[in-house]
């Protein structure tokens, strides 16, 4: 079952793909250096997969995307240009592997915004008191969960969930605004605690 | 779930996002994206190698059904025609006597071998080739005609 981890509360905060990689281990591993594909695992397996609970709710399903994830990556590594930080690359891989998972599960079918808010609003309740975070997170649809985690702990900005999800930004802010709502949480507080963009 | 903070109504979204547990994956998925990455390697070997074998039967196929160029299959039959009518001539005439005496012809017969050499020498067309190897017949014909010999050949 999931062991949660015993971190301190900014490790918590922080996705985990915010963390550097040593140039030099990213250097052997492209080289196909094992020891240091382990370390780049060991550095980011967790940001990936919690990423991908968050979302689909489902650890098998997280460890398939991690897997993919991984095995893609070591795989484009020779080919990683490094024009972006390696964190912010892997982060990039992760999101398109889980969307792709919920889309292919037909969880994130893109009806309207105005269609998905009125079914929203008939068929859940708002927050309860006395639930802790994660079912509270759970409660929502896998659509709300992508774009309040993407959003409000991953630093996507609203232009890019709106291209990730083929989908206008309005509706990214819609669907955002709805589930903080019902998370019981004030919108607005994403960029000031959150330990990396 | 071992989450013991509860949630209240109308928090910041820091205080709700950091009661977000953090979990691990299972120890043993890094063997298994190893043994996965390995097999798609092979796998990936296994199918490079399938595909440049068949590109190559594909080749060897091609080369035999259509041996040559498609501007040669035009040319290159005329060519060897005119080559092998000419190879004819030249065996008859050597047969023949007097063929040998008449200077002003084969003079004529030089002029055209030094311009096939030079044509070979700068890799001409076989157009071009195949209208010099004409004209040598031609002059060898002529030959065969002053000396009364019959020249007919046998075209395959």
């Amino acid at each position: 079952m999931l062991g949660m981890a015993a971190d301190g509360l900014a490790q918590r905060v922080s996705s985990g793909f915010g963390q550097a990689l040593d140039p030099l281990v990213l250097q052997r591993a492209r080289r196909r250096d094992a020891a240091a594909q382990e370390a780049i695992y060991r550095l980011y397996s967790r940001a990936c997969y919690n990423l991908a609970l968050r979302i689909l709710g489902n650890p098998a399903a997280a460890e398939d995307i991690v897997q993919d994830v991984f095995v893609r990556m070591l795989d484009a590594l020779p080919g990683f240009r490094g024009d972006a930080p390696f964190g912010a690359w892997l982060k990039r891989m992760t999101t398109n592997a889980t969307i792709d998972v919920a889309r292919r599960n037909r969880r994130l079918d893109m009806e309207s915004a105005e269609v998905h808010l009125e079914r929203a609003a008939v068929e859940q309740p708002g927050p309860d008191v006395g639930v802790d975070a994660w079912s509270l997170l759970m409660r929502l649809s896998v659509r709300e969960r992508a774009v309040v985690v993407l959003h409000e702990l991953e630093g996507y900005t609203h232009k890019e969930l709106a291209s990730l999800f083929g989908q206008s930004e309005s509706y990214s802010k819609s669907v955002l605004a709805r589930a903080l709502k019902r998370l019981g949480v004030q919108d607005g507080g994403a960029n000031e605690w959150r330990g990396d963009a | 779930m071992s989450i013991s903070t509860r949630q209240s109504a109308a928090t910041s979204a820091g205080v709700f996002f950091r009661q977000l547990p953090e979990f691990d994956p299972d120890p043993a998925l890094w063997g298994r994206i190893q043994t996965r990455g390995r097999r798609q390697r092979r796998w990936r070997r296994i199918r490079f190698g399938a595909s440049a074998g068949a590109l190559a039967s594909l080749v060897l196929a091609l080369a035999l059904v259509y041996p040559l160029a498609p501007w040669q299959r035009t040319a290159a039959p005329e060519l060897a025609v005119r080559q092998a009518t000419s190879q004819q001539l030249q065996e008859k005439l050597a047969a023949v006597s007097g063929a040998q005496d008449d200077f002003r012809a084969l003079s004529e017969l030089r002029l055209i071998d030094a311009r096939l050499q030079a044509a070979y020498d700068r890799n001409a067309t076989d157009d071009e080739l195949a209208a010099l190897w004409s004209l040598r017949n031609g002059a060898l014909r002529a030959l065969g005609a002053d000396t009364g010999a019959n020249l007919s050949v046998t075209r395959i």
